[in-house]
């Protein structure tokens, strides 16, 4: 998350949206649009968010230094979550099955 | 999909380092700002035109849920993050202190490079925007075989820039469990690195 003191703005993006589709403001064809913009949003996000790795010669550095400890502390965190989250998600699905949780 | 946004990361890299330099950095913040706002919104749209999903969501059990998802992913998170000191030749404290960013790469390596160390805030920016850079390869994997394990890999990371790609590869009651969980994260995320940091 590369969110430079803007958390703000996220929460009122998200709220501004939430209120929006609430108010079903916009008819089905200009959702689909927004929706087809929001994934060209994706791929032009991913091109940025390489091309600040890539245009960084002193980051492409360290990643030749640290990168393994970083990827290895990243990469267990991310097991970790993964291992930490399955129980869940079985508990709560055997429970949604037995018609506790409102799917 | 999952090619495609392998290949545009790929892409930006090898044209970030053939075509740019570090003064582009501003620029291209500005347009991940920007474009990162777009998609919150349009995800905010399509949550908000499910009413009937979020008047269910609201249930004694679905709150529930949506507490364990982020405190099942700080618990695994600081075990994975603990457990790899063995295997990185960091400390245990320098492990925990870069977990503690939760995939939130900029405070946390701001925070730690400023508060503990360069080197450690450099593997903190690192592990952190890996973890994040990989969430948009194991978010539609996941979602083939169990759509709420698509909120634990991206962290903070959840309730904005994944939560589109969430969205798009899981449903809405998916999506918004992991904006939940990223808000809570969000949240927690400045508390462990002060406590942690008090603790030195």
């Amino acid at each position: 998350m590369f969110r430079g003191g803007t958390m703000q703005e996220i929460m009122i993006a998200i709220v501004a949206g939430i209120l929006l589709g609430w108010f079903d403001v916009f008819g089905y064809k200009v959702k689909l649009t927004l929706s087809r913009l929001s994934t060209a949003c994706l791929f032009l996000m991913l091109v940025c968010l390489g091309a600040k790795i890539g245009c960084d010669a002193d980051l492409l550095a360290q990643i030749e230094v640290l990168g393994w400890q970083s990827l290895l502390l990243g990469g267990m965190t991310i097991i970790g979550s993964l291992l930490a989250l399955y129980p869940v998600t079985v508990i709560f699905r055997s429970r949604a099955e037995s018609g506790e949780v409102q799917k | 999909m999952i090619y495609a946004l392998l290949g545009t990361i790929v892409l930006g890299i090898f044209g970030g380092h053939l075509f740019l330099d570090v003064t582009a950095k501003d620029t291209l913040d500005t347009v991940l700002m920007t474009a990162l706002d777009f998609m919150v919104l349009v995800a905010g749209i399509e949550i908000g035109s499910n009413r009937q999903l979020l008047q269910r969501i609201c249930t004694p059990q679905n709150l529930a849920l949506a507490l364990a998802i982020p405190s099942a992913i700080i618990i695994g998170s600081f075990v994975g993050g603990g457990l790899s000191s063995f295997f990185t030749g960091l400390s245990l404290y320098d492990s925990l202190l870069v977990t503690a960013g939760l995939g939130w790469y900029s405070l946390s390596s701001v925070v730690v490079s400023t508060m503990h160390s360069t080197e450690l805030g450099a593997v903190s920016f690192l592990s952190n925007m890996l973890r994040e850079t990989s969430s948009f390869i194991l978010i539609p994997l996941l979602a083939r075989w169990n759509k709420l394990m698509c909120i634990a890999p991206g962290g903070a990371g959840a309730m904005d820039s994944l939560l589109p790609l969430t969205i798009k590869a899981t449903d809405m009651r998916t999506g918004m469990f992991s904006f939940i969980s990223g808000l809570v994260l969000s949240l927690v995320v400045p508390l462990f690195l002060s406590l942690l940091l008090s603790w030195r």
